[in-house]
């Protein structure tokens, strides 16, 4: 699986990934947009707690479905959350949101 | 991913516990695309109530979740008896639970996020460790079956008694000395001892003294280190080491010269030794069992044993009666290896005829009960029907009790059992010289094949 970014003009970024999870990911994708709402939602409430979970959970699949950006922006939000750095799990999402804007699979 | 493809439907079923609906997904579609029947659930509350009710041949859990995590499930099913094979999954550093699952008996553990193809190569390792742990439980409780007081035969008084002191043995730690000639069971004795008393879980080790030269079985008992001697091209662990926790036990022990006997002391007395060649001090904590087929007491009186390594080993004595001592139990004996060996032997052999059980029971067995088993499967064997015939036991037992009657009974017994006591014998030889072509032995014994054969009825050997 590689990692390609592509020129800035258009943004896309391009994962290769294994032709088994083709009837997964687009389900995955639609989930983790959802999720960055709810995390969104939950730091206007404080609750890092809902925060930690959902990132825990990231942290654990994405690696896995070939998605290490997913594994690792999950990694961050949870240690933001026990941390309770607003300004830390703001940005990640910021970052996380654009990645799944951007990300395009190549199924092989 | 490229792990084998196993039929889908047909594979073994997995039961998968993780609380993220995604990773369910996942680890399903993996593992489904390689044939596994899997069945999800939440937590490890929901994981046990399905066990309860639904085999599974692997659970794959995930440590964090709610009400229940997977090192409290794992506990739950160890505590329960059920030894289902068990991946544990973790978050990375999670070393606390990965250790407790390891003492608990997870036999794979992977961290998250792990790629596809990782949980597919642990299920099928976990599956062989756990196919390996079935068979070698299944393989202890034959062992253990196998030397169960149960399977003792003998309902005479003497053996009767040998049973309670084995009994009485196996409940204690102590030293035990066993003495009798060879064939007697003393071998049997002890594993009685071991398999039904505290150590049973622990190893059996045997050690036949006699087999060793005594530099040779110095090194066999203590172990040595590399460059020990000539030879010694590794380190080697002794039988000391191999028992620990265990029994130790040795077969022949009156053959132990006496440079080693004041060493087996201090290890029985220290339960510590060295490694020949060693320097550290290893420790071992075993219970010996020492089986002699020779006078111990007469041995130590002609100095050849010591007194003091006696008095240690036989804290409780057992002495094995020969079998000749106790002929009332050899038709139970009989008995009991025939089915045995018709049994490994696919014949519907259902018993011995009038003439071959009383050859049995008037045998002097000098080889004692192995003698005894060896006649029989030999007996099985050579037996075409479905009754065993004095033809069919071995020769030394027919030879023996013709010769046993012709010369020490020629005064006692009448004349006519003597004549008989040659004449079966004679036929016997005559027919095993010409293969039992009655015709041939007829001709070289001198009669008609018609008397032969009503002297063949008449002395058990017509079946052949």
């Amino acid at each position: 699986m590689t990692y390609d970014r592509e020129t800035e003009r258009d943004k896309r970024i391009i994962v290769h990934v294994d032709a088994d999870l083709a009837a997964l990911l687009p389900g995955f994708l639609k989930d983790w947009q959802g999720e960055v709402s709810a995390m969104r939602d939950a730091l206007k409430k404080n609750n890092y707690e809902t925060i930690r979970k959902i990132g825990h959970d990231m942290k654990g699949i994405g690696g896995s479905c070939g998605l290490d950006e997913i594994t690792d922006r999950g990694s961050s939000l949870a240690e933001g959350a026990k941390a309770m750095d607003r300004e830390s799990i703001r940005k990640n999402l910021d970052t996380l949101a654009g990645y799944l804007e951007r990300v395009e699979f190549v199924y092989e | 991913m490229n792990n084998p493809i196993i039929e889908p439907g047909s594979g073994p079923k997995i039961l998968l516990v993780d609380d993220d609906p995604k990773f369910q997904k996942l680890m399903r579609r993996v593992l489904e695309q390689r044939g596994f029947e899997v069945t999800v659930c939440n937590d490890g509350i929901e994981a046990k109530e399905m066990l309860d009710e639904t085999a599974a041949d692997l659970v794959i859990s995930d440590y964090r979740m709610p009400n229940m995590d997977g090192v409290e499930l794992l506990k739950a099913l160890r505590e329960g008896g059920r030894d289902i094979p068990f991946i544990l999954i973790t978050a990375y550093g999670s070393i606390d639970s990965t250790m407790a699952a390891i003492q608990l008996g997870t036999v794979e553990y992977l961290t998250k996020p792990f790629e596809p193809q990782e949980i597919v190569l642990a299920a099928h390792k976990a599956l062989k460790m756990g196919h390996v742990n079935r068979e070698l439980s299944e393989l202890r409780e034959a062992v253990q079956a196998k030397y169960s007081f149960d399977n003792l035969i003998g309902q005479s008084s003497s053996m009767q008694a040998v049973y309670r002191n084995i009994h009485k043995a196996s409940q204690t730690l102590t030293n035990v000395l066993i003495s009798g000639e060879t064939g007697t069971g003393k071998e049997l004795a002890a594993r009685a001892i071991h398999y039904n008393g505290p150590l049973k879980e622990g190893p059996f080790v045997a050690v036949n003294c006699s087999a060793f030269s005594g530099g040779t079985l110095e090194s066999e008992l203590f172990g040595h280190e590399k460059g020990a001697f000539t030879g010694a091209h590794r380190d080697h662990k002794g039988r000391f080491e191999l028992a620990d926790q265990g029994t130790l036990f040795l077969d022949e022990g009156s053959d132990i010269p006496l440079s080693i006997q004041v060493k087996l002391l201090r290890v029985l007395q220290e339960k510590r030794f060295e490694r020949v060649g060693g320097q550290k001090t290893l420790r071992s904590d075993f219970r010996l069992i020492a089986a002699t087929n020779k006078d111990l007491k007469d041995r130590v009186r002609k100095g050849l044993f010591r007194e003091d390594l006696f008095y240690r080993l036989s804290v409780i004595n057992i002495a094995m009666p020969r079998l000749r001592e106790h002929p009332e139990d050899i038709p139970l004996l009989t008995k009991h290896y025939l089915k045995i060996f018709r049994r490994n032997n696919q014949k519907d052999i259902k018993t011995l005829s009038l003439e071959a059980m009383k050859l049995m029971q008037s045998y002097s067995w000098p080889g004692n009960v192995r003698q005894l088993e060896n006649a029989i499967e030999s007996a099985v064997v050579m037996c075409d029907g479905n009754m065993i015939k004095v033809a069919d036991l071995p020769l030394e037992m027919t030879d023996l009790a013709s010769e046993k009657t012709v010369e020490s009974n020629k005064y006692q017994e009448s004349l006519p059992r003597a004549v008989a006591a040659l004449e079966r014998k004679m036929i016997r030889q005559a027919l095993d010289q010409n293969e039992w072509v009655k015709a041939r032995a007829a001709k070289d014994l001198g009669i008609s094949e018609r008397v032969l054969s009503y002297k063949m009825v008449k002395y058990d050997f017509a079946k052949k």
